[in-house]
């Protein structure tokens, strides 16, 4: 029981080319950034996008198969979608909104508005029922749009950068109930439906979704949980996205070398040969005014290029021969009483560094 | 200092010529106003012939609006949004009446539908429907010239529009018509109506190809302008009052609209 | 002395009001006039007799009027610096498509009801004659049309949207390859008189008078189908 996709999407010279399935009561993530093909996949998804080969199918109903010829209409495939923007019907109140879809599937007026009412109850703006569209605050709209969607009882649920465009505190409340919300939804047949969110935050992924998939440039990079993506970070955006660094080299034995002539001791776990991918999370990088005693044998001399604050941590940016950017504590990078152009010396334990070989 | 002087110069120079400008179209309704016979003029306008003709012009401009609504409304959207070849240069041919000497539209009508006509000759053979010199013809006539102001407003408004709204609802499981019903035309409801005015006042001002197609015939085919151009050959004092009262029902329904919806759309479209 | 022309050139500029139905005589006669007299340059302004009156009225700077009947004629007289004189005769007729495949043979054949009839309107000349003579003939016709002039008449009954009007004979000359004319007996005719007077006395305005009064005006009227006094 689920959605399963598998398809190749051509628009205007564009190839997007993806393959996932998600299960009754899961919540995938789509991840990547800008002008990957996320939201194209959730159109083809949604049937706004025929797909050009593959398949779309959802249990054992076949949604797209262009070799078969079928091409379920978007009205007729149960998907509740969530746009970014929610795209609000400007003409219609808050309640005619969310009853748009019953109407649409002929529910008589009484019925619609009755359901439409106890849909936007759930949400918690029950009040706001007879409002226009145009008096809503970023977070009324977004439930009035979500209201929307779920009252159709979808098996599918769309869900496109659901936390984008509100402002910080709103975004903190709804990261914690928009879970709650898509947990309890349920389709016509009393059971969860399917998720898919678009997003571009790992903590919006993370609170809301089971399993991602990054996709860049039309192309699938990784997949797995969260922690399998910082852990194992397969690309420069999955790295910077979970805020690690990657380093591009050559593996030889538990030599990884960085550079020329920059080599790094690699933990016992990673053996083989050729070209690897190797990631080090900031926090694991130790700083050095001066060569550290009992060395360590992956220790190397470095440049600072910039120190960023935010929240309560510092991150330091380092250049030649590799950059990275190390993770400190406000008190031990007084402690180290080094500011940028400043040279200082950096550190790493081999079992710190996960590699991880090419194909 | 230069600076200044340079923009008061800049924008007094703008000013004449605005006001040239403004002349062009305020000096002729003046000179109406002055000429017009005053002392006759309620006997005049409450007079037979000009009864009648003011009561068919607005009969058939009225039609001519909602033909135009009926049709226009889904020739933009074939437009705007269908993927049938040769869509440009069918758009120009739509529009090419608002251009086209009235005269030449007139006569182009009756190779069309005139009894002789490409399809005027079938029409009046199998079921002896004739249209010229018939007040359906005047209808026709001003349906040609005026629906263009219709297509051209909604065409652009529908270009404009964010069609991920109708994506949206097509989501929720609207079919192709209720989406259109139900989201593109309450979205393009504001040039909807604006292209209704321009179309009205249009078809109610026409002249050439009504005269031409459907000639002259009081209470069938005479509207207000046919009587006020034939006005001219005898009674100036008449014409002018003609003149006058056409004028002052355009300008009053323009002015009166114009804060609403008119100029509502014509903004919304300009941003 | 004639009016000097306006444009800043050496030829003097003659300007001539003439009915819609003298159109095709004195496009003719502006040529051969020009050639005569090459430093004269006619510019001839057609229309409906009275709008050409109506802009006589209004100060329009013509020179020579010729108009298609002594009625409007009269309307100017007073700002006219010469004499009228008739200088051609025209008398309605009925045109038919060509072939007359109605069967049209008379004045009382327009009143059947299956026939598409129209004629000018009572305020231009023609359309007042044509009234004339349906009334003199006791027939009463109901047209489907009342067209602003003359020409129209012709041109709709040649397009075969009509089946029958009532125009000049020198409109049924002019487009003679479309049409087809059954005379109106002269007891119930109306001749029309065509007055040509000078507006602005000058030697230029005198000369194109006295030239369409002359044969070759004679002949090219003749041509056109009109009766010559």
């Amino acid at each position: 029981m689920s959605l399963n996709v598998e398809a190749v999407i051509e628009i205007a010279g564009f190839v997007v080319e993806i393959a996932f399935e998600v299960e009754r009561g899961e919540t995938v993530a789509l991840v990547g950034p800008n002008g990957a093909g996320k939201s194209t996949v959730l159109r083809a998804i949604a049937g706004l996008l025929p797909i050009t080969s593959g398949h779309v199918v959802f249990d054992d109903q076949t949604w797209d198969d262009p070799i078969d010829d079928v091409f379920l209409a978007a009205r007729d495939r149960q998907v509740g979608a969530l746009f970014q923007s929610y795209l609000l019907f400007d003409h219609l109140s808050a309640l005619d909104n969310v009853a748009f879809g019953l109407r649409a599937r002929r529910v008589d007026r009484q019925r619609a508005s009755a359901a439409s009412k106890s849909a936007l109850e759930r949400l918690g703006v029950g009040a706001i029922a007879n409002q226009m569209p145009a008096g809503l605050s970023g977070g009324q709209a977004q439930r009035v749009a979500l209201a929307r969607a779920l009252v159709l009882e979808p098996v599918v649920v769309l869900l496109d950068e659901p936390l984008a465009a509100l402002d910080a505190t709103t975004r903190g409340a709804v990261r914690h109930d928009l879970p709650r919300w898509l947990n309890e939804s349920r389709a016509a047949d009393g059971r969860p439906p399917a998720r898919v969110v678009v997003t571009h935050d790992p903590v919006d992924a993370h609170a809301l979704a089971d399993r991602v998939i990054v996709l860049e440039a039309g192309r699938v990079t990784q997949t797995g949980t969260l922690g399998d993506l910082a852990a194992r970070p397969r690309s420069t955006f999955v790295a910077d996205l979970m805020g690690t660094n990657v380093l591009h080299g050559v593996l030889r034995g538990s030599v990884f070398e960085v550079a020329e002539g920059i080599e790094l001791i690699v933990g016992a776990h990673a053996a083989g040969d050729g070209a690897a991918v190797a990631a080090i999370r900031p926090a694991a990088i130790s700083l050095h005014r001066s060569q550290p005693e009992g060395s360590p044998r992956n220790v190397w001399k470095t440049r600072v290029v910039g120190v960023d604050r935010s929240n309560d941590r510092v991150r330091v940016r380092l250049d030649a021969p590799f950059s990275l950017v190390v993770e400190v504590t406000e008190a031990g990078l007084a402690a180290l009483a080094v500011t940028v152009d400043d040279h200082v010396w950096a550190s790493v334990k081999a079992s710190e560094i996960s590699v991880v070989t090419d194909g | 200092m230069t600076d200044r002087r340079h923009t008061a110069e800049t924008s007094r120079v703008l000013m004449v010529l605005g006001v040239c400008g403004a002349l062009v179209f305020v000096l002729p309704l003046v000179a109406l106003v002055v000429r017009a016979p005053w002392r006759s003029a309620g006997e005049l306008a409450t007079s037979g012939p000009i009864r009648s003709a003011l009561w068919l012009s607005i009969v058939t401009s009225l039609v001519a609006t909602v033909v135009s609504i009926v049709l226009g409304v889904p020739l933009a959207w074939v437009l705007a949004r269908s993927r049938l070849p040769g869509r440009r240069l069918l758009r120009t041919i739509c529009t090419l009446s608002m251009v086209l000497p009235p005269v030449v539209a007139g006569v182009a009508l009756f190779l069309a539908v005139g009894r002789r006509g490409l399809i005027g000759e079938p029409l009046d053979r199998w079921f002896g429907i004739t249209l010229p010199f018939t007040t359906p013809a005047v209808v026709l006539a001003q349906v040609f010239v005026a629906m263009p102001f219709l297509v051209l407003t909604v065409d652009a408004a529908l270009e404009q529009l964010d069609r991920r709204f109708e994506d949206a609802a097509r989501t929720l499981g609207g079919s192709e018509w209720f989406v259109f019903r139900h989201v593109t035309l309450p979205a393009i409801r504001p040039a909807v109506l604006t292209g209704a005015v321009l179309t009205w006042a249009r078809a109610l001002g026409e002249f050439g190809a009504t005269i031409t197609f459907a000639g002259s015939l009081p209470g069938v085919t005479r509207t207000m302008p046919l009587e006020t151009y034939l006005a001219l050959e005898t009674d100036l004092d008449r014409a002018v009052l003609l003149s006058l009262l056409l004028v002052a029902i355009s300008l009053t329904v323009l002015y009166a609209l114009r804060g609403r919806w008119v100029g509502a759309a014509l903004r919304g479209g300009g941003a | 002395m004639a009016s000097a022309c306006g444009g800043g050139g050496d030829d003097e500029q003659l300007l001539v009001f003439a009915a819609s139905s003298l159109t095709d005589v004195f496009d003719r006669l502006e040529t051969e006039f020009e050639a005569l007299h090459p430093a004269i340059d006619v510019v001839v302004s057609y229309g409906g007799s009275s709008s050409l009156a109506g802009q006589i009225e209004q100060g329009a700077p013509t020179d020579v009027f010729a108009s298609a009947d002594l009625a409007t004629m009269a309307r100017v007289l007073d700002q006219a610096d010469g004499e009228p004189v008739v200088f051609a005769r025209n008398r309605l007729t009925i045109v038919v498509e060509f072939g007359n495949p109605e069967a049209i043979s008379g004045l009382i054949d327009l009143t059947d009801s299956n026939l598409i009839v129209v004629l000018a309107d009572r305020e231009v000349p023609a359309g007042a004659y044509a009234a004339e003579v349906l009334e003199r003939a006791g027939v009463d016709v109901e047209p489907a049309s009342y067209e602003s002039n003359v020409r129209a008449v012709a041109a709709k009954v040649s397009l075969g949207e009509a089946d029958a009007g009532i125009v000049y004979r020198t409109d049924f000359t002019a487009n003679g390859d479309d049409l087809d004319q059954i005379a109106i007996p002269d007891a119930e005719n109306v001749i029309a008189d065509y007055p040509i007077v000078v507006v602005r006395e000058g030697d230029a305005a005198q000369r194109f008078v006295d030239f369409v009064l002359a044969h070759t005006g004679r002949a090219a009227l003749a041509n056109a189908g009109f009766e010559l006094p």
